[in-house]
């Protein structure tokens, strides 16, 4: 089967996204279904070439032109784990999407929902760095849109900023980008990463430090992530779950990829555990005090993406491997608090505190799916979340940054206050009189129910999981397998 | 640098480096949404320029065959072209949706100051 490439992840979404404006007038639902099915082909294709990759990395060439010349796609275990990843999440919010009848303009809804899959699909299975910017920027624009879609107060201040911030970061890239062409004449990522020692060291320093910044306010890194607690109140509950489980990870992958494989600056690495502990304490100590759920749930998510960054910064293959297991656990956590938390908004007419009190005496099912998370974010022993946060701890352990874990366990106790007073106030208060009971629709309790499930299982099971792990650690530690597998056998010297 | 630099990279350097400063000014100091998005757009074109610069080769013609017997030899990298070209229609679709989300906030906000706009704190 040589047509079935893993290409087609990329390209079927993005023919199918230009082609539901017009599914539109078939059927005023068919766009949304036609969202659902490419997602899902996704995930299959995606699970499809896992255990291929884990084998031995594809590597696929389009239109003809051998690497480093023309535009490849480097497909080795850790971007196919994370395009499983996304595709799956990106899979599970469009079918709490099927039923959701938030925005009237369901079709430029699930069009973009397509993009923002797509181009985080293509930043991780890219092997060019100006083609990993194109697939950002495809992302990024698409995401604007997503969150300024719903025409209210906060969405359009929300957008706005996002965007601002957004081609800020798209400028840095760009000269970054410029900078290293101009110094090795090559956009390839392997041939980069081969030749990188050859830059000249104030430039490349230049270089480095400029795409660092552009991918930190993607992967919403601390001083550079204001615009994210904005963006997650903002925008709808499922787009913010989707910003959460799926772009941000390509920020991340990004970010991991270019500091690990490509420029190998151990002064940058050292600068993300810095970070993504900074990230941690100013998130979780702004999530204390915050009134609106939404809101707290998009500082606990900036929390748990500094303990992904501060288990990158480690820099060991151990803390790699929980790096890449908390990728996963956030994922699914983020995405269950925010669906619960749409479903519990839309029912009692907001998102604050007040609006929620007693709700999870009316709805015990999708509050308990949301306590069952919020344990699982806190690190329960039989939850996913505990698994990775002792894996990176660990492996910090390890390397004595005995400082650094206390500081983190701190902000687990932090964590731990602000999500037992939501569910105090969800199950302890009164149960309210203004809110008449409504079934949810089915197709928005599936996604719980498999979220749910994978919350449990991936904790209890998670040997299942470790070999695919490692191979993605592994696959970020040793940059000399990525670049040979990905140049051939000439080493790529021009 | 990979080729030797001419007096016309130089000049044109120059013009980019005023050219970002312009705009990150201009981004970091005014209060009016549409003027910081000029701003960034005025980056964006910084930046674009630098691109050019990087293919320029002195006295050399554009990467097309447009006349009989002109070799690769004697054009300029055709890359950063290339690489422009989609940077410019990115460029062109982010000043489009900021200003259209920018008719958004002015209708819920009656204004384009940002200092004014600023009801998501804390």
């Amino acid at each position: 089967m040589s047509w079935f490439s893993p290409i087609l992840m990329i390209a079927v979404p993005l023919f199918i996204a230009f082609l539901i404006p017009l599914l539109g007038y078939i059927h005023k639902k068919a766009g949304l279904y036609a969202m659902s099915l490419t997602l899902l082909f996704n995930m299959l294709t995606g699970f499809y070439f896992l255990p291929k990759v884990m084998v031995k990395p594809i590597r696929v060439i389009v239109a003809g032109y051998k690497p480093p010349f023309g535009i490849n796609l480097a497909i080795t275990p850790f971007s196919i784990f994370l395009a499983c990843l996304i595709s799956t999440m990106g899979f599970l919010v469009s079918l709490y999407l099927l039923k959701d009848n938030t925005t009237e303009t369901q079709e430029k809804f699930a069009m973009l929902i397509l993009l923002v899959v797509m181009g985080s699909t293509g930043i991780v299975l890219t092997g060019d760095i100006f083609n990993m910017f194109v697939f950002l920027e495809i992302t990024s624009i698409s995401s604007y849109a997503l969150t300024a879609i719903k025409k209210d107060r906060k969405g359009s201040e929300a957008g706005i900023k996002f965007l601002l911030v957004g081609s800020i970061s798209s400028t840095l890239l760009l000269l970054g980008i410029a900078l290293i062409y101009n110094q090795l004449g090559t956009l390839n990522l392997a041939d980069i990463a081969n030749r990188f020692s050859q830059m000249n060291p104030k430039v490349a320093f230049l270089a480095v430090s400029f795409l660092f910044i552009g991918f930190g306010i993607e992967s919403e890194m601390f001083p550079l992530n204001a615009w994210a607690p904005d963006v997650y109140q903002g925008a709808p509950a499922p787009v913010a779950a989707l910003f959460s489980a799926v772009t941000v990870k390509a920020g991340l992958y990004a970010m991991v990829r270019f500091l690990f494989t490509v420029a190998a600056k151990s002064v940058f690495i050292k600068l993300l555990l810095v970070f993504g502990v900074l990230t941690v304490i100013v998130s979780e100590l702004s999530a204390l005090r915050q009134n609106d759920v939404k809101r707290m749930l998009g500082y606990s998510s900036l929390g748990q993406i500094g303990v992904i960054l501060f288990a990158v910064g480690i820099g060991t293959a151990d803390a790699m491997q929980g790096a890449i297991f908390h990728f996963v656990n956030h994922a699914v956590l983020k995405a269950t608090l925010f669906l619960s938390v749409g479903l519990l908004a839309k029912a009692a007419g907001g998102s604050t505190m007040e609006d929620l009190k007693g709700i999870g005496k009316k709805y015990p099912f999708v509050a308990g799916v949301f306590g069952i998370a919020a344990l699982g974010v806190m690190g329960f022993p039989p939850l996913n979340g505990f698994v990775s946060k002792m894996l990176i701890l660990m492996a910090a352990a390890k390397t004595e940054h005995i400082v650094l874990i206390m500081l983190i366990l701190a902000a687990s106790v932090i964590e731990g206050v602000y999500y037992f007073r939501v569910l105090q106030v969800m199950f302890k208060e009164p149960e309210p009189t203004r809110i008449e009971k409504k079934a949810f629709p089915v197709l928005s309790l599936v996604p719980l129910v498999v979220l749910v499930f994978a919350i449990i299982g991936i904790g209890l099971f998670s040997g299942y999981l470790m070999p695919y792990l490692k191979g993605a650690a592994m696959d970020v530690m040793n940059r000399s397998t990525y670049i040979a597998a990905m140049l051939g056998s000439n080493g790529g010297a021009l | 640098m990979r080729e030797l630099l001419t007096n016309t990279h130089y000049i044109v350097l120059t013009g980019v480096l005023i050219l970002m400063v312009i705009g990150f000014f201009g981004a970091l100091t005014k209060k009016n949404l549409i003027k910081i998005l000029i701003s960034l757009g005025i980056v964006d074109t910084g930046v674009n320029l630098f691109f050019i610069v990087i293919g320029y080769l002195n006295g050399k013609t554009a990467p097309i065959f447009s006349k009989p017997g002109l070799t690769p030899q004697q054009m300029v990298d055709p890359v950063p072209q290339a690489l422009v070209l989609t940077a410019i229609v990115i460029g062109v679709a982010v000043l489009a949706l900021g200003l259209s989300i920018v008719i958004r906030v002015y209708e819920h906000y009656g204004t384009l100051n940002v200092s004014k706009i600023k009801k998501m704190r804390g």
